[in-house]
């Protein structure tokens, strides 16, 4: 396993498996906390279709990727805002049209391939060029000084909306930034987890985590480090194992997940709150 | 209608009268269709009837009442040291400095209430909205929650509550406004306590006279 990791395309993986690791977790808690935890999923679908075009018009897939997810991301931000029933909705039409669009541009790419595909959509080792490599360190980048310029806004409008507004906090803004910084996790995750499982490196952590935290900070630090630890674990497997790392990986947090649910179970008995019988109804 | 600095007013009426939103208008989180509303400052505390519903991610009792500061535009996540003191001082005024670092969702239901007034009185607001603040809570809670409220008043601060249960804040409210059912948004009864005989139990139908929408709210200097 070792002597894989001389190569240029595993130290590549490795690197874009460290990166998915610990930013994809971070970006989750915002989501997890929102209520948001599909939102990925549909971002991640509608990124296929920019692979897809890219593929097509043998473009590079990482630009039209973003570009794809950020559209995707926003618009269902937008419309979720107006009503929460569209935006469940919007978020369907999304995943449905996003692999549709998909599969049909790169079935119809000259040199298209089923493997080409599968790529994408659960991840691959070897794909990722050093441009590529660049382009992920360069967006992970930007994930996390984004956060440290709007995380404490961001993370205000996600504990009470109303309140934000009232302390003049640009609610709008922040929403559509955590959507663009979702767009970005999903292309980060593209080569190593995949399009299609690339939102539960950002979820399961996160909710793996949160049995044992007590606050958001810890959450989501320790959802980053069960984050980190699946990805390389996970890669690792796949280099010596013939199966894709997204799969592994994934497999690997939710193992983590169910072992953490089941020590903490004991301990968030003790914890819940009493219940305090409300005496009359309370309406506005 | 005029409130006054320093004026704590309770806003009383039945089910579907109004209350909340008319707090919400004053906030600005509802528009109006007619009139409209001004304050002498922008420093509005506020406490809604209840925490949102949230994902399941733990936060933790310091970083909750972080939410109720100021920040400025640029600001990491993590909470700053004279941050932290600003909260161990809120804390300490609401008595629960025990629990800075207990998780939110796990705590009463009074010690969440109390928490949420933490929030609001962390940047020292001119202006605290309040409601339903005691609705659902236990004895010992409502009575730090007058505790609470009964020292901020005495900083001549604005305090306007919406609530069913006037009892328990009774002795420290200086003005009542009753709203009625017959037309949305109407005033029953604005003035002093004790309230009048029939609105005893806030049941709303008697003579009801139409707010004057050209002026909702407008909150003056004393």
């Amino acid at each position: 396993m070792i002597e894989i990791l001389q190569y240029d395309f595993a130290q590549r993986a490795v690197i874009a498996a460290v990166l998915i690791g610990l930013v994809a977790p971070i970006i989750g808690v915002f989501l997890v906390q929102r209520r948001l935890a599909l939102l990925g999923d549909g971002t991640g679908h509608v990124a296929l279709t920019g692979v897809g075009l890219a593929i097509f018009f043998n473009w590079a897939p990482i630009p039209m990727a973003l570009l794809a997810a950020a559209i995707g991301a926003i618009s269902i931000e937008i419309i979720r805002d107006k009503s929460k029933a569209a935006g469940d909705l919007a978020l369907a039409l999304m995943f449905y049209g996003g692999i549709a669009g998909g599969v049909m541009f790169v079935s119809l790419a000259p040199a298209s391939s089923s493997t080409a595909l599968n790529s994408y959509l659960f991840g691959s080792l070897t794909t990722a060029s050093n441009s590529d490599l660049l382009a992920l360190v360069l967006i992970s980048f930007a994930i996390i000084v984004a956060l440290f310029f709007w995380g404490r806004q961001m993370f205000a409008v996600g504990v009470d909306t109303d309140v934000a507004k009232v302390l003049k906090i640009p609610v709008r803004f922040n929403a559509i930034l955590l959507a663009i910084l979702s767009a970005g996790t999903v292309v980060v995750g593209m080569r190593v987890v995949g399009l299609l499982l690339v939102s539960a490196i950002m979820i399961v952590p996160v909710a793996a985590a949160q049995q044992l935290t007590k606050s958001f900070k810890s959450t989501m630090f320790y959802g980053s480090l069960i984050g980190l630890i699946s990805s390389i674990v996970g890669l690792l497997i796949s280099f010596s194992v013939d199966v894709p790392p997204g799969p592994t990986i994934v497999i690997l947090a939710l193992l983590i997940f169910v072992i953490l649910t089941v020590l903490a179970a004991p301990i968030n008995r003790r914890t819940r709150p009493k219940v305090v019988k409300h005496e009359h109804e309370i309406s506005p | 209608m005029d409130i006054n600095q320093g004026e704590f007013v309770a806003i009383l009426g039945a089910n579907g009268t109004g209350k909340t939103t008319l707090l919400k208008v004053i906030l600005g989180l509802l528009p109006i269709a007619h009139g409209s509303v001004s304050t002498n400052s922008d420093n509005i505390g506020y406490v809604p009837q209840r925490l949102p519903i949230q994902g399941g991610v733990p936060i933790s009792v310091a970083e909750y009442i972080s939410t109720g500061l100021r920040v400025k535009k640029i600001n990491p996540f993590w909470i700053k040291s004279f941050e932290s003191k600003l909260i161990t001082q809120v804390l300490n005024t609401i008595g629960l400095i025990n629990i800075k670092n207990s998780n939110l969702y796990n705590l009463s239901a009074g010690q969440q209430r109390r928490v949420m007034i933490a929030r609001a009185l962390i940047s020292n607001p001119d202006i605290l909205l309040l409601d339903e603040p005691t609705a659902g809570i236990d004895s010992e809670s409502q009575k730090s929650l007058k505790d609470i409220l009964s020292n901020y008043k005495k900083n001549l601060k604005t305090i306007i509550l919406v609530t069913h249960e006037l009892e328990i804040l009774e002795p420290l409210v200086d003005r009542v406004i009753v709203l009625g059912t017959k037309v949305r948004g109407s005033v029953i009864y604005d003035g002093g306590l004790p309230v009048p005989k029939h609105l005893n139990s806030i049941a709303h139908h008697s003579h009801e006279e139409t707010i004057n929408t050209k002026s909702i709210l407008g909150m003056n200097n004393a």
